[in-house]
């Protein structure tokens, strides 16, 4: 089923079209969305809203960029959104500690490895501080940096998706770059490792 | 090449993206600085774990799990008209039983009523023509 067919399918509420289109980009929009979480369980949640979201508006598609464009913006906001209410969350939450004396401290981070019960400890702390490292970078300059490094996407396809020129996004991904090196640079000095 | 420029460009050394001639002077550096290299090592390692990260696998029960989750949407857009529905036929119900009970309230209800109330003045009157004194000497 090519691109067209496949959206005038799920225009039409066709279950097959439904099936081919999860079938053929359910990886890359779960990868896409655990690039920004960190997280499989959460990221196939998010996944699953973002297929949701293209049923429930498919026929606002017009066809004037490619359809995994499409599903990237999607995945990438809804990502975003899901890091933003998480931050919210944790704010509330280190406020009501404060307040309980910390009974809920440990909770956020044991359920952050749920997905990764066999990995070791020292891989663990070094994914963390990744994670810890790529998050201090600014927004922008994280998602160029995620969607060419974990996605392996072109600079060019980068640029379709966050609507930027070429330039731009080289832009963003070398200060994505030195920001992750200054922070890991940090890290280093304190002996994080 | 000093220590804090290798810093500002390690990155770029590790991803191959310096010109050969800094390549080299980056290279020929950490093969002096114990320090630089073990900062390179580290940065070297952490990079790496990108490329393990990538690799995903998405549960056999996405497309059923979703599926569910379909229909539980057209369930909740169904619902709003459902809701609706529900009110409209409320407030006809109510409409009806008020100007019903209008109705009935007006017309044969107050006839009734005031024949009775009638009546019992009719009784009260009989004390009239039968005080309560000759009442009570009859008793005793």
């Amino acid at each position: 089923m090519n691109e067209p067919s496949l959206i005038k399918g799920i225009q039409q509420n066709d279950q097959h079209a439904y099936r081919t289109l999860v079938e053929n980009y359910q990886k890359m929009v779960v990868n896409t969305c655990k690039s920004i979480v960190y997280n499989h369980a959460d990221a196939e949640d998010i996944a699953q809203d973002v297929f949701l979201e293209v049923f429930r508006n498919a026929n606002q598609f017009r066809g004037e960029a490619q359809l995994s464009t499409w599903l990237y913006r999607i995945a990438i906001n809804r990502s975003l959104n899901f890091v933003r209410n998480n931050r919210r969350k944790r704010f509330w939450q280190s406020i009501e500690d404060t307040f309980t004396g910390g009974r809920n401290n440990n909770r956020e981070i044991s359920e952050n490895h749920n997905d990764q019960p066999d990995s070791g400890i020292t891989d663990k702390q070094r994914k963390e501080i990744l994670h810890q490292a790529i998050g201090m970078i600014p927004e922008k300059q994280r998602i160029a940096f995620t969607l060419n490094k974990y996605e392996d996407l072109s600079y060019q396809q980068i640029a379709e998706i966050m609507n930027l020129s070429l330039s731009s996004v080289e832009s963003l991904i070398h200060r994505a770059k030195k920001n992750l090196q200054d922070q890991l640079y940090e890290c280093y000095k304190k002996k994080c490792i | 090449m000093s220590c804090k420029k290798i810093h500002n460009n390690l990155i770029f050394y590790l991803e191959g993206e310096l010109s050969s001639e800094e390549m080299q002077a980056v290279r020929s550096h950490l093969d002096d600085c114990d320090d630089c290299r073990r900062f390179a090592e580290m940065m070297k390692q952490q990079l790496q774990l990108i490329e393990s990260e990538k690799q995903t696998e998405v549960s056999p029960y996405f497309f059923t799990k979703l599926s569910v989750r379909l229909d539980e949407k057209y369930e909740q857009f169904r619902l709003p008209a459902q809701g609706w529905l529900q009110l409209t036929t409320f407030s006809l119900l109510l409409i009806v039983g008020i100007v019903v009970g209008i109705y009935l309230g007006n017309l044969p209800y107050n006839t009734v009523q005031t024949q009775s109330v009638d009546n019992n003045m009719l009784l009260m009157n009989d004390f009239e023509t039968e005080p309560i004194e000759t009442f009570l000497l009859e008793l005793q």
